[in-house]
Parts: structure tokens; sequence; C-alpha cells
């Protein structure tokens, strides 16, 4: 979607300032990778581009449920954008990130854009914290975006424009995660939905597992080892396919109580989809069910069918 | 005040202490002027305009009372007492000073005259001489196929390539070829000389050197952009004139239009000018649409009338041949390419409907002089024509915002209704859904996927299966379970989608592609219920929707309604309908217990009283209701529409109120007119664990606007100016900003009020905090160094239609109570008239403006009762009945009849109810006309107010008390009272609403007089006006709007007898001096697309509003002698 110029990898800073909401362009670690990048990538040195970098450090917040009060790790995202656009684009990339946090959600109207209104703001600097609302327990900023200008006297922060090629001291637009609580967040997401049902809510896409695999026996005394290698088989096809599955692989249950058992169990480890093998139909002709755990009904899919149409399911846009 | 100011406020005897208008409302620091000479008061105690005001503006007339006047003072004092009103409760305001530039000629009334003749007189002579023009000059034989103008010699034919028309009068009509956009592809235009043709650069395929206009940053594959190249240069900088057939169309498409200085070029529309003079009722349109056979009694009007295109109204005023209007399909369907093979056939069509229009201007245009006599109509139809919206890149951004802001919310609302279509499927496990209030209807039925008998002798083809890098045990496996892949070749054809499903959510979904490829498709599949939105009917039932706690429930013939049970057992074993949940969430209400369909009719007898009193008969009268559904209506206190049908003889469906009426049916409970429901828990939804509902709902709420508005906003026809074309001082800003126009498409008479008409500006709504796209007004944005001007006349049409009684009754403003109330009453104190409805009728005062408006308009007595309901849904009928009654006792009075002189004898000689001269007509075997006089209006506040709009709209010849327009020949009265009758509403309508009209051309000739060339007309939509002025003249103008003002009351007062003007009308109470287009200078229109408001999200500040006293001091005092282009010439 956006371009990256320049990943600059992952350090740890004891520097307060350059963490700072709107001081960040002042410290000597910005202006260090503002150097980076005009030197190592003299291509993508224009206006508009991109840096990120990763950073580990204090959080800036109080503790609480989301917050651990060890170090967090920072994700930074810098915008460099041309000056007199700078409003359009700020507005621009809170509602792409915005709309981010709600196309994982289990309930998207949770995530909101509040202005940071009480910060005392140098002039042209604007601040909003994208958040997670969970009603009583209180919410958690999952992201914060600051459009800050860059000290106007310097002339190091001069950037060309990528169309005229005029040079511009661009406006910073700065995309800050702290990835522990939004990971929390996240978590957290999954499990409040107001269901009956006691599943984890994740995102196909972001589930640790995303598919289970049970075998189902004909009879609770034999074990079947034509079914176990069934079961076998398709672990191997799955993992060949690169989807995400349960370290022990399959499970078996003997009867339907169990089976239950085993769904439930899937279902609060918020895995989306398991595949069920049934002994008698199964092995006869290929059929198996595809259960999902948001809808709590199974599909009949044909072993030939896998992986693809998993792949398709699991797809990330 | 300013030196200038002081000079002039030497010689008066007051000073104006307060600058802000707004302070007066403390009253605290008021000082009463009641001793100075400026002070003047009328016998009711309202305030009037100043003296030196009135001395200016109606120097013939003393404001001395008569003996005689005073005593009729008196009973009309007692009157307003009566009615609850203290005239002296009101305080003074401070006087005005100003030094009007002398009117043209004795008074008032001449003055608008001559003015309005002085402007017209250019167009008029150009208009004239093409009516003049018996015949048109010889039409070439051949058309040249050549870019640009070519004028065509009379004699010989001989074609010349022109820049432009060479006369200024000239018929013009522009062809668009629809679908290659909505530039103009040829033209032609007749002079009294000789024919023009205009061909397209993009016809003739000669190459366009058009540099792409730079700093917007939009595709534009996605909307087209037009510059000024693509468009008709007309030239001309002396007056001219272009005549056309719904004009505004062709105006669109003349480059020196979209300039931001105007070019003294005017348009006729001879659409309007038909409008004008012919125009129909909406019912009447239906009826020359329809293809049946008239009745006897429309014959007349049929006649007289027709549809508004050029073809129709040709056959209207020309007769013969009807057009030959073939070659027009293709225009709208076909192709450049197709135009350029039909060239000359096209351009002789485009021709012919030249000559049709001239012909038409020919017979039309003497009966619209002589129907709408005064020349300020012309001259404010003339000024009309050249609405002009100025926009720059804003715009752009505003609809990218708009449509993301609109996508954005449609993906979260079509993701929770997904989610809960999700949730409902678990329903599927022991048919749970039987006992869903909202889904045992659904299609819960399910498909299976199953495999072909294996053939028994030919052996399965092999899937092949790759065995690259597979170690000895995953080869194994493989290699054994080979046999079920080869079972592949046994699956049906056609699969199944989503085999194990319920099939309502299978429709949901869309097909999975076959199989998995590493690269994105354009559009990605997803799995679960994509295909879901708000506008489906499965949504309501989803977020299981309740009215008044009964749930939602859909039926074909009634649309949208509820389930409310009278029996807890069915009778009828083959039902569904889980009534037992239903009993479980609501008891069989009151009004049901005891009711069973076949006895109804019996007991509805038994209760009803023998007896009946003369309300219901009266009900019978004239609604002949059935007797049981008026027992139930009576029972049933909530606001569904009781619509007779019984479902599986245990539950009532009810349908949903509907805005237009009980006849109606709802047919999305999401749908706009709906989501105000909400709010006051009609609607909620039945699971309190559904969050999602209430935000579906708010999401609808937001997205109604832009879904409505979005392709007519998008249809804009913007034209972006390259810098070259701007004016100088505007240049510098043009590298990071384009600046460009709309020009709406405007009918200036465009209805039987001849109102204008244009369908995206006029019908803009105001910003709303929770409406998507809703900011669309404030788009209109100055360019630097402009700015907008403009106020809403206060009140208008209630102020016309009270000002008409007062005159009427009394002579006198503010003699009626309702004048008064309009003129003195304050919001503050309670005692202006929607204060009073409120408090008479018991409702809000919001609510009661729009009864009140709704009254003056011309609705009925039942038309309020649907509004009162539709306020407050829990009102049952016979209360909104009872509380609408009381309404119209007090406002509009009683009707009265009168017995005509004949059946004195026979009959006491009083007041009848019309109840009773309809009895007593009937009992003679007479028509009620026959026998009593047209009744009237008694008691109310407002009896003398529709006294004299009957009186006017029953005349043989009704005209509009200001301007003298006649009313369409379509509705004139042909012999007899027929038409009279049935169009009265439409009639009394009329006088208001096309008073108001001529109020504003006043006011438009009024500004062109003051300012000259100076301000634009940007775009009027009913009582608002704004106009375009550069920075340094905006006090000035806001100013002369203040004047306007004043000089157009005082002439309408003038013209129906009043020689004097009430101060609190004399001014407006503020006029808007901004950069943007939107209702309140102050307004920053926050929306979801708008989130930031314009301050900070677009950094517009806001404006200033400016009262008369303000704006004196801003533009350097009150003496207008003294603007440059207003001092006294010296002949």
């Amino acid at each position: 979607m956006r371009p990256l110029a320049v990943n600059l990898g992952s350090s740890s800073s004891t520097d307060a300032l350059s963490l700072s909401r709107f001081g960040f362009v002042h410290s000597q670690l910005f202006r260090q990778h503002f150097q980076q990048l005009l030197e190592s990538h003299p291509s993508k040195a224009k206006c508009p581009t991109l840096l990120k970098q990763q950073r580990t450090g204090e959080t800036q917040h109080s503790p609480s449920i989301f917050q651990p009060a060890q170090a967090v790790t920072y994700l930074i995202t810098d915008f460099f954008v041309e000056p007199h656009r700078g409003l359009e684009h700020f507005y621009n990339v809170q509602r792409e990130s915005k709309i981010w946090w709600m196309r994982y959600s289990s309930n998207p109207s949770r995530y909101a854009i509040v202005p940071q209104a009480e910060l005392e703001k140098p002039a042209g600097c604007q601040a909003i914290d994208i958040r997670a609302s969970f009603g009583t327990a209180g919410d958690v900023t999952v992201e914060q975006l600051s459009l800050v200008q860059l000290p106007a006297e310097s002339e190091d922060f001069q950037l060309p424009d990528a169309r005229t090629g005029a040079p511009q001291l661009p406006a910073v637009i700065r995309s800050v995660i702290e990835l522990e609580p939004a990971c929390c967040a996240l978590l957290l997401d999954g499990c409040d939905h107001g269901r009956e049902a006691r599943s984890l809510l994740l995102n196909r896409v972001l589930a640790p597992y995303q598919c289970a695999i049970a075998g189902i026996q004909k009879t609770e005394k034999i074990r079947s080892v034509d079914l176990q290698d069934l079961c076998a088989h398709v672990t191997d096809v799955l993992l060949r396919a690169r989807l995400r599955l349960q370290q022990e692989g399959y499970a078996l249950a003997a009867n339907a109580k169990q089976l239950t058992q085993q769904l439930e169990t899937y279902d609060r480890l918020g895995v989306p989809y398991a595949l069920l093998l049934d002994e008698q139909q199964t092995l006869s002709n290929g059929l198996l069910q595809l259960r999902s755990r948001d809808t709590q009904l199974a599909e009949t899919v044909h072993i030939s069918d896998i992986p693809d149409y998993l792949l398709n399911i699991f797809r990330d846009y | 005040a300013t030196k200038a100011g002081r000079e002039h406020y030497a010689s008066s005897s007051i000073k104006v202490y307060r600058k802000i208008p707004s302070k007066t409302k403390d009253g605290t620091e008021h000082v009463p002027s009641a001793q100075t000479k400026e002070y003047a008061e009328n016998l009711v105690k309202v305030q009037m305009i100043s003296q030196n005001l009135h001395a200016q503006l109606f120097p013939q007339s003393k404001r001395e009372y008569s003996e005689a006047e005073h005593l009729a003072a008196k009973a009309y004092n007692a009157e307003l007492r009566r009615h609850g009103i203290d005239v002296t409760s009101t305080s003074p305001m401070p006087d005005v000073e100003l030094k009007l530039p002398p009117l043209r000629g004795g008074n008032i009334e001449e003055h608008f005259h001559s003015i309005a003749e002085e402007q017209v007189a250019p167009y008029k002579t150009l208009l004239q001489a093409l009516i003049a023009c018996k015949e048109l000059p010889v039409k070439p034989k051949r058309w040249a196929f050549q870019a640009g103008w070519t004028a065509y010699d009379p004699v010989n034919g001989t074609a010349t390539p022109v820049a432009h028309p060479l006369e200024t009068g000239i018929i013009f009509d522009v062809e668009v070829c629809v679908r290659a956009g909505n530039d103009p592809v040829l033209a032609t235009a007749v002079s009294t000389k000789r024919w023009y043709c205009w061909v397209s650069p993009k016809l003739t395929k000669h190459r366009l050197n058009v540099p792409p206009v730079e700093p917007i940053d939009v595709d534009s594959n996605e909307r087209p952009h037009y510059t000024l190249d693509e468009l008709i240069p007309l030239g001309h900088k002396e007056p001219s004139l272009v005549v056309g057939h719904n004009v505004s169309y062709d105006r669109a498409r003349i480059r020196e239009q979209y300039l931001i200085k105007d070019t003294n070029t005017r348009f006729v529309d001879t659409m309007s000018l038909h409008i004008c003079v012919s125009g129909v009722t909406s019912y009447q349109r239906a009826m020359l649409k329809s293809k049946k056979d008239p009745a006897v009694e429309d014959l007349d009007w049929l006649a007289q009338s027709s549809l508004n295109n050029l073809g129709d109204v040709h056959r209207l005023y020309c007769g013969g041949e009807p057009l030959f209007k073939e070659p027009r399909n293709i225009f709208v369907e076909g192709t450049l390419e197709q135009v350029r093979q039909q060239f000359q056939l096209l351009v002789n069509y485009c021709a012919g409907d030249v000559e049709a229009t001239h012909r038409i201007l020919g017979n039309l245009y003497p009966l619209y002089t002589e129907r709408f006599p005064h020349p300020v109509t012309l001259a404010g139809m003339l000024e009309m024509g050249t609405a002009y919206l100025p926009v720059n890149s804003n715009w752009e951004r505003y609809i990218r915002d708009a449509q993301l802001a609109y996508e954005d919310l449609s993906i979260e609302a079509k993701y929770h209704l997904g989610r809960r279509a999700e949730e409902a499927c678990a329903l599927l496990h022991g048919e749970e859904y039987r006992k869903n209030l909202w889904l045992w209807d659904e299609d819960w039925s399910v498909q299976e996927l199953k495999l072909k008998q294996m053939p028994k002798r030919k052996q399965l083809p092999t899937v092949q299966l790759p065995e690259q890098d597979l170690d000895v045990e995953q080869l194994r496996l493989q290699r054994k379970f080979q046999y079920l892949y080869d079972q592949r070749a046994l699956l049906p054809s056609r699969r199944p989608l989503l085999p194990g499903y319920p099939q309502w959510y299978r429709k949901l979904c869309r097909k999975p592609p076959p199989d998995y490829t590493e690269d994105v498709d354009e559009e990605p599949w997803t799995p679960g219920a994509c295909d879901i939105s708000t506008g489906m009917q499965l949504a309501a039932k989803l977020l299981s929707l309740c009215w008044e706690n009964y749930p939602l429930h859909y039926l074909r013939e009634h649309g949208w309604g509820f389930l409310v049970p009278f029996r807890s057992f069915q009778s009828n074993r083959n039902s569904n309908i889980p009534i037992e949940q239903l009993l479980g969430r609501c008891a069989i209400p009151e009004f049901a217990r005891n009711f069973d369909v076949r006895e109804a009719v019996d007991l509805a007898m038994d209760v009803l009283p023998k007896q009946v009193d003369e309300h219901l008969s009266k009900r019978q009268f004239y609604k002949r209701i059935s007797q049981r559904q008026l027992h139930l209506e009576k029972q049933y206190k909530g606001s569904g529409v009781w619509c007779n049908h019984v479902i599986d003889d245990c539950c009532f469906f009810l349908k949903l109120p509907h805005k237009n009426g009980p006849s109606f049916r709802v047919g999305n409970p999401l749908s706009k007119d709906f989501l105000n429901k909400f709010s006051e828990h009609a609607l909620s939804s039945g699971d309190p664990s559904c969050q999602a509902a209430a935000r579906v709902i708010e999401i609808a709420r937001m997205m109604s606007y832009w879904r409505n508005n979005r392709d007519r906003i998008l249809g804009q026809m913007v034209v972006w100016l390259h810098s070259e074309q701007l004016p100088g001082d505007l240049q510098v800003h043009a590298q990071r900003t384009s600046y460009g126009a709309i020009l709406p498409q405007v009918v200036v008479a465009g209805t039987l009020t001849r109102r204008a008409m244009e369908s995206t500006w006029m019908t803009a709504s105001n910003s709303r905090a929770n409406r998507i796209g809703s900011e669309l007004r404030s788009m209109v944005q100055a360019p630097p160094g402009y700015k907008l001007v403009g106020a809403d006349v206060d009140s208008q049409e209630l102020w016309i239609a009270s000002v008409l009684g007062d005159a009427y009754a009394h002579g006198e403003h503010g003699a009626t109570p309702l004048g008064w109330m309009t003129l003195s009453g304050s919001k503050s104190n309670g005692s202006d008239m929607h204060s009073i409805t409120a408090k008479v009728v018991g409702i809000s005062r919001d609510h009661a403006k729009v009864l009140n408006y709704a009254r003056i308009y011309g609705a009925g007595q039942q038309f309020a009762e649907t509004l009162l309901q539709q306020f407050n849904p829990t009102l049952s009928a016979t209360e909104a009945k009872a509380k609408a009654m009381k309404m119209f006792a007090a406002t509009k009075g009683k009707r009265v009849y009168r017995l005509r002189e004949e059946f004195h004898d026979e009959q006491e000689d009083k007041a009848y109810s019309s109840y009773e001269a309809r009895r007593f007509a009937l009992q003679r075997n007479r028509s009620v006309s026959e026998i009593f006089h047209r009744p009237s209006w008694q008691g109310g506040t407002e009896s003398a107010m529709f006294n004299r709009l009957e009186e006017i709209a029953t005349r043989e010849q009704p005209e509009t008390p200001f301007l003298n327009c006649r009313l369409s020949r379509a509705l004139d009265s042909h012999e007899g009272t027929d038409l009279e009758q049935r169009f009265l509403p439409t009639r009394v309508n009329w006088v208001v609403q096309s008073g108001a009209v001529d109020f504003l051309h006043l006011m438009l000739v009024s500004m062109r007089w003051l300012l000259g060339p100076h301000a634009r007309f940007c775009l009027s939509f009913h009582d608002e006006l704004r106009y375009l002025v550069k920075d340094e003249l905006a006090p000035k103008a806001a100013l002369a709007m203040h004047v306007t003002n004043l000089l157009t009351r005082s002439f309408c007062a003038s013209r129906i007898g009043l020689k004097d003007l009430p101060m609190s009308v004399a001014f407006f109470s503020s006029v808007e001096v901004d950069t943007v287009l939107r209702k309140e200078c102050t307004m920053d229109c926050q929306t979801p697309s708008n989130p930031h408001g314009l301050q900070i999200g677009y950094g517009i500040p806001p404006g200033q509003s400016l009262g008369i006293q303000e704006a004196i001091v801003k533009a350097g005092g009150g003496d207008l002698t003294q603007w440059p282009w207003l001092k006294p010439s010296k002949d």
C-alpha cells in the first residue's frame, strides 16, 4: 500500500527524547536515521517516503491490565510527506490505520480515533490515538499517530519533491505501536464478543492455529490404523501447504461426546476451522467435514479440494 | 462608529450603543428610545421603521391616525387580548439611520418599476428583435464539419469560421453525446442575421492541446474533468442574450460562464416561460403522462397545458406537425463515431430544435408579458439564470472523503451483519430456529454433497499428485490414499455451495475459486456471508428488530410490520409461528384478549353504543371506517397500522407506520425515514446482547444521505480553470490549489409557483453530524480574495401570509393575532407563533413549527394528524385527531357557512358548521354552494389570513399581490366553480409561494441596483440569497443586503396598501459574510466524512454574521450615496 523506503531494523534506546510524541524530531537518533536514508538509499530519499524501525524501551503509559510493567517493543513508522498536504495525509493515515485494526477485530466498532486535545502541541502539530474500547473494562491505545513539523531552521531535513524535484522541508507523520499491549488488545478482542459459545474469536488470519484435524472412529473400542494414517496424511498435506497446525497434529474421538469436547477445546483455543475425518465415510469416498468455529456448522468437502480450499480461506489481503 | 459614521450620526439625536445584536436579548442595558424623534409605533404598539427611513421610503404618507382609525384599533386590540397577546410586552429596538440613494420615481413602487425596466432594457431589446423576426435566415444546405464556430451566409450559404457568433442575440441549442461525457459535441445558433454551427474538436478529432490541471490529485479515469477548452465560446463583453429551451443545460456548456467575472450574457428559458404561463400541479402532470382517456372535467385545462419537453411545448403553442425527435437517441445512446457518421442529419436536427424554440418564443412571449406585466419578474428570472458556484480542489477531497467514509461504514455494517449471520447458523442444530422469533420463516433447508455411483466396469482416472520432495512415509501415505483422490471424478460437475449450511445463509455466500493461486485476482474471494447488506430483508431479522417490543415480520403484500399475539395456542397445527416464544416475550395485549376473528364483527357491534355521537357519525360520513377497525384502533394504543391481517389464527399482523400515510408499505426498516424512530425506542433490537443492532442502525443513518445523493453529486459538471484563466491576483494560489466552478442547472421557474428548481443544490440539506457527505454546501468556496455574502429572509412566507391578513382585515401591521405574533412575538418570552401553538396543543416548539408551516402551506387537519403521530409514534389516532382539531380551532378557526339570502325565511341566519351545512343541503337535495355563500374562517388567530388567501385564490383570475403575476392557465377557472374547488388548496398555497417568488425577484433587482456589477449572483434557494463579492466590498455588500430587505418589504407593504413597515422585519437578522456556503457562518460542518470540521480539517475559519448596525459600521457608515457607483450623476 505504502512503499517502504528503509527498514532501519531494531534498536534499543534509552533516549527519552527520541520517543517523545512531538519532540522526537529534535533527537540525535532521528537525525541519524534521516542521514541513513540520504546516504544508503538516495533513490528513495524523496518526498513522500517512509521509514520503519523497531525499538525496545520503557512504556510511556501507566500500567493497566493491558499494559505490561516491563519494557515494551515499539514499532515506529515515519512518513515524510509534502508539507502543504500534511493534514490531508495525516487524515488518510488515520483512516487507513483504523481500518487495519478493524479488519482483524471481532467487533470493528470498538475502534475509535481519539484526538489528543489535551496535549500541548507545537505549531502545526496534531495527534490522535487509535483506541480499542472494552466497555467497562476500559480502553487501550493500540496506535498513536502524530503529525509533526520539522525544525524549520535546519536545512538537513530537506527532501526533493518526488514529482517536481524541488527541495522542501517535509512534514512527518509518525505512527507508534506498542506491540505488547496491542497484542493483548487483539487477544482480548477475540474473547469479548457477547456470544453464548465460549469461543475465542480470533481473526482467521491472525489465529496461531488455523486448522485442527480430528478423526472420528467407527467404534469406541478399536483404534483404526487406516484412520490414523489418513489423519497423518491430511496433517502432512496441510503442513506442506504452510498452514499453521497444532504441534500434536491431530486428535481422535471415539464417540460423539469426545468429539464435542474436542471441538470445544478447539473453539477455546481460537482455531477457526477443524477438519473432521470420519472413519466410515472419509475412508471410503474421501468426503470430509470442514467445521467452522464461527458458525458451529460443518460443510462437506472432498479430500481432493484440500488444501486449496483452505488456502483460499486463509488468504490475507 | 468610524469617523465618517460619526459625522453622519451628528445630526441624529440617538447613538448606537450596542454593536452586537445578540445583546438585545438580555434587555438590561437597553436604551428605550420611545422618546427620541426617530422612534415610531403603530396602533398595536408595533415598532415601525425609524422616521428617517419612513421619510425616504414613503415620502407621501404621513404617520397620523384619524378618529375612525383609533376607534377601529380598539376592536382589534380587544381581539388580540382575547388571544392572550399583550401588546405592551415588547421592548423597542435601536433606531437605524441610513441615507439611501434617491428613489427613482415618486414612490417605492415606481422605483422598482423603473430600476427593473432599466436592468432588463438591453435584453428586452435583443429579445424583441428575435421575436419580431418572423422569418429566420435561410438554413444552410450543408453544414461544415469543422471544429469551432462556423457562420453561414444567409444568401449563398458560404461557411466562414468565426471565433463566436457575431450578433448578441441568439437562439441556441447544444447537443451532448451522453455516453462520451458531459461536454458538448455540437451546437447550433441563429440570430436575426444568420445561422451558426459549433462543432467540438473532439468530434473532428482535432488534437486538443489541453494541459492537465495540475494540482488536482485525482485519477481522471475515475470521473471526467472538464476544462474551458472543451466548451463553447460565446465571447461578448456587452449585454448579450441567449434563448433556449431548458437553457441552463446549454449554459453549463458555455465557456465564459465559468469565469469568475460575469460577462453580462443573460439567458431566456422558454421552458420556464412555459411553466409560468401553463405550468401544472404534480397531479396534473401525472394525468398528462397517463395514456388513459381524460375525464370530461379535465378537458379544459388539458387544452391549456402540456408537459415541459420541447416537443410537447411546441405542440401546445405552435400546433402543426409534431417535431421529429428520432435522432435524439443517437445523442443519448450512440457513440461519437455514430455522431460523426450522421453529422448532417444531427446538425439539422439540432437546428430544427432551434427553429422550434424560435416559434415557441414568438407565440409564448406575448402571453408571458400579458400575464406577468411587471418588469421585475423578467429581471428576476434573468438574474436567477446566472447562478454560479465557485469550487476548488477541496471538492475532489470532499468526494474522496465521503466515498471512503461511506465504504468504511458499509464494510463495518456488513461485518456486523455477517457475524450475526454466522451466529444464527448454529440454530440449525436441533432445529432451534423453529423457536426463533425472527428467523423461523427463513429457508433452513440443507443441501448434501453426494458422490455419483462408482462405475462398475471402468476404472476411475488417476488423479496426479506431486511426489517431489516427499520422504518415504509421506509417499507411502499418499499412495495409500490415492483411491480417495481418484474419486474426485465422481463429484457432481456443478458442486453445491456450502453443503451442510442452510439455504438462506448460502445465498449470502459466493463460490470459491476452483483452486488456489498465489496472485490475487481483481476481486478476491472471501469466505462467509459477503453478499449481505443493510438493504436486505434479512438484515432486520438478523438484528432481531422489534417495534414497540413486538418482533418485526415481513409480508410481501403489506411490507414490514410486526406480530401481536392474541391467542396462546395454535388451532392450526401447520402453523410455524413460534407462538410460545412470542408469548414469552410479549403477553397478549389488552385489546387483543378475547378476540376471535370469526366473531369480530359481532363483538364490535356489541361494544359500539347504539347511539353514536356526532363525532363518530361524522367520521362515518366522511371516512367510512370499518367498525371493527375502529374498535381495534381505539383499543390499540401503539403506532402500528391495522391492516386487517391475521396470521395462522394466533397473531395480528400490524404494519409499521409509513411517513406518507397508512396506505404505504415500509420496504426497509433500516431506511432513512425510520431511523429517527430508533431513538424513541419504538424500533429496537429484541436481543439485548446484540449491540451490533444499535450500531448497524446508527451506520445506516449515517450512510443514507450519501447513498441518496451520491449519483447527483458525482454527476456535477465541474469545470476547472487554468491559472491564466483566473484573475491576476488569484494566479499565485493556483499552483497548489485548483479553482473551478459548477453552474447549477437551475430551471428559473420550475414549478407551478414559479420557484426555481434544481436537483442537487436546491435540495441540499444543511450539514448534519451523523450524515456522510452532508457538508456538500460548504464545498462551495469563494476563491482567495473573495467572499460569499448572503442571508436568509427571516420567516419569509409567514410574513407574506400574515401581512396579507393584516392589510385585508384592518389595514395595519400586526393588527391580527397572527400578524402581531409574526412581527413582535419572541421566542424568549414564548409569545411567538410556534411557542403559542406548542402551548395550545401540548407539543414541543420544534414540532409546532413544522405543523404551523404545514398549515400555512395549505395542509389540512388530516395531514397534521399524520405529522403528530410521526413525531410521537405512541400517540394513538384518536389522540392525534384531538390534538389536530384543537390546533386548527385555535389557529385557522372554524369554517362557517352563511345562508344565501333567499333561504333566510326558511332557516335562521347564523354561522353554520360544515357538518350542519352538508346535512341541511342533503335534506334539501341541493349542493351546499346553492344554499350557502362561500364559507369563511372565524375565531382563530389565522382566520383573517386564510380568508384573504382564499379570497385571492377563488378569484376568476388570481394574481400575486405584489407583482400581479397570474396563476397558470392550467389552474385558471373556466366557467363554473369546479376547478376552483378542486384546486383550492393548491391555489391558496400558490398565493403565498408565488408571492415569495415575487419577493425574491424584487430582492435580486434591488441588489443589482445597489451593487451593479460588483456582486456576482451565486445561488438562491427559496428564501436564501448568496453573492460572490471581492473582499474589500464585502461589508458594503452586506449593507446592501440589509437595504434590499428594507426596500423589498417596503414595496410589498406598499403594494397591499400599507404605507409603513415594522422595524422587526425591516432588516435581516443577520447577513453572513463568509468564505463558504453554509447556513450559519459559525457552522463547522462536522460529519462522518469531515470528522475534524471545516476549521481544522480544511483550514476554513468561521465567517462573520453582521446585523444592520454592525453592517453600517463595517461598510463605513450608512450613507449609500457616497458609494462611488451610486453617487448621483451630474445630469
